[in-house]
């Protein structure tokens, strides 16, 4: 079947060489192409009843795209994302990834990056390396080494010993060194300095794959907006206002994302 | 999967556990001992003035560390399934039931080791109760009971307390896992308070609960024996062990059968209800 979930397994050196390889079935080349790494139908979530975050909510997501979520608060951008990552129980609709059915198995594919830490404070660095090797498979130890050097982490620290700062910084180090289909980003900029947020988005872009892609939610536009490739702004309720390719919208309108954010969610 | 979420449960359950059975050891070493002191001298008010306190401060201690022990498991439990692990927890390509799995192994290997640490540590004062025992109780009756047919009684006491104590050991364990699982469901930020509340009902009614099985094989065995005095039903030793073996059997069946509802319910409630806020 078409971008089932062990398609999407497959080490990526094999699937560039299996794109370089002329296809037998024209047709079928088409499908894979086609299929969207993430798409919602009709999705809805409810905290509490009568006051839907999302509702019959559409959203397809490429492969080779950056594509950045964008909203006022609580509109349910980390709703989606948790809902995605399975975290939550959708109340209704489908989430598909790499053309199958939302399950278990779905995690291998996504790197998540939730808005808060996760680790215990007791907890190294080195510790944290070792258990995200031994449960993903994809995890790149070297790369993951390499960037926490480069942002001058120690991975004999503590995670408690760390600033709030530097603790977003290792679980995006974490996420990042993943060989995962689909980055989901719930503000990644958040509590990180501006020279380190320069070297996230290089990070970011540097993991550009034409056979994953990342979405990213983040209140700081004007710090992503370059990285970004697409775009949609998100209104409550799960509306989707305004999408499309960044770079055309720029183009069309004269403006940049951040102006034209403030203009549609001007209060 | 199921290795490696077993790697992970016992180092993080024993970073937490093991304090408490140190307390839990280090109170029943002295513990034992001033009890063999105490019936040693008992009559003598000058020296069981003197042990009473330090006995107090060492009983204390054992229920501390073995409740830090026992309750260990369930802090890992909570943490990892409701805490702020818990968004770790369930993007892992593991299966909830894998998961689920992983932590009532390691519950019960951490529970059945922190009372083998207990009866370690009580081991002095219960080999003294033991002797102590067999040197009154059994005196005189030793020449009617041959020393084969005690070796069997004490052999099948020792195997069916063994398997109650697992029993006991894994239906607790499954009722806290439901609780924590109920209450992270559907309590949400209240659940910690509903935890400890239904813990504190679970310890309090659970355990007279689950005395009901063993008083009622009791009574059961009570009763049969009046009826074989009274004539009313003859029974071979024969019959006698084949009725007590099936009404352990019927029990072994009932408390099997409430394990698996509370497993598959908490498992359930993972799978279907859970969403991590």
């Amino acid at each position: 079947m078409n971008g089932s979930v062990n398609e999407c397994l497959t080490d990526r050196t094999a699937e560039n060489q299996a794109v370089e390889t002329p296809p037998a079935d024209p047709l079928s080349e088409v499908m894979i192409e086609s299929t969207p790494i993430l798409c919602c139908k009709d999705l809805c979530k409810s905290y509490k009843k009568n006051k839907p975050v999302l509702k019959d909510f559409n959203f397809t997501v490429e492969a080779g795209k950056i594509t950045g979520l964008l909203g006022p608060n609580g509109c349910g951008k980390s709703t989606l994302l948790k809902l995605v990552s399975g975290i939550l129980v959708p109340d209704g609709g489908d989430i598909l990834l790499c053309g199958q059915k939302r399950s278990e198995k779905s995690n291998a594919l996504i790197s998540f990056l939730p808005d808060s830490p996760y680790f215990s404070g007791g907890q190294r660095v080195s510790s944290m390396l070792s258990y995200f090797a031994d449960f993903y498979p994809d995890f790149d130890m070297t790369l993951a080494k390499n960037m926490l050097a480069d942002l001058g982490i120690d991975p004999k620290a503590r995670f408690r010993t760390l600033s709030k700062g530097t603790k977003e910084k290792v679980q995006l180090v974490l996420v990042m060194s993943r060989r995962a289909k689909l980055y989901m980003l719930d503000e990644p900029l958040g509590g990180v300095d501006p020279a380190a947020r320069d070297y996230i988005l290089k990070t970011i872009i540097g993991n550009y794959s034409p056979d994953s892609a990342v979405v990213i939610t983040t209140h700081l536009i004007s710090d992503v907006e370059a990285a970004l490739d697409d775009f949609a702004f998100m209104n409550y309720g799960g509306q989707i206002l305004l999408s499309g390719s960044a770079d055309e919208v720029r183009e069309r309108e004269g403006k940049s994302l951040d102006t034209l954010f403030r203009e549609v969610f001007a209060c | 999967m199921l290795g490696k979420c077993l790697k992970y449960d016992f180092k993080e359950t024993f970073k937490l556990w093991w304090v408490g059975a140190l307390v839990s050891l280090l109170s029943a070493l002295p513990l034992s001992l001033l009890i063999f002191s105490i019936m040693n001298d008992i009559g003598d008010q000058s020296s069981f003035r003197w042990q009473v306190f330090p006995l107090m401060i060492c009983y204390i201690g054992v229920v501390v560390g073995m409740m830090i022990s026992l309750f260990s498991v369930y802090v890992r439990y909570y943490r990892h399934f409701f805490g702020k692990e818990a968004y770790l927890t369930f993007t892992l390509p593991v299966k909830r039931t894998t998961l689920f799995t992983s932590k009532y192994i390691t519950a019960l290997f951490f529970n059945i080791a922190s009372y083998a640490i207990l009866i370690f540590g009580m081991a002095g004062f219960m080999g003294y109760a033991i002797l102590d025992t067999a040197g009154s109780g059994f005196s005189g009756s030793a020449e009617r009971e041959s020393l084969v047919t005690m070796v069997i009684v004490a052999l099948i006491v020792i195997v069916v307390y063994a398997l109650f104590f697992l029993y006991t050991i894994s239906l607790s364990t499954l009722s806290y896992f439901f609780i924590i699982t109920f209450c992270g469901v559907y309590f949400k930020k209240y659940s910690l308070l509903a935890i400890i509340v239904a813990f504190f009902c679970l310890s309090f009614f659970g355990s007279y609960a689950m005395m009901l099985p063993m008083m009622g094989g009791m009574l059961g065995i009570f009763g049969l024996v009046g009826l074989i005095d009274a004539n009313i039903v003859s029974m071979g030793p024969l019959q006698g062990f084949a009725l007590i073996g099936a009404g352990l059997l019927l029990v072994i069946v009932a408390v099997t059968a409430l394990n698996m509802l509370l497993a598959f319910l908490s498992k359930e409630l993972l799978e279907r209800k859970l969403n991590v806020t």
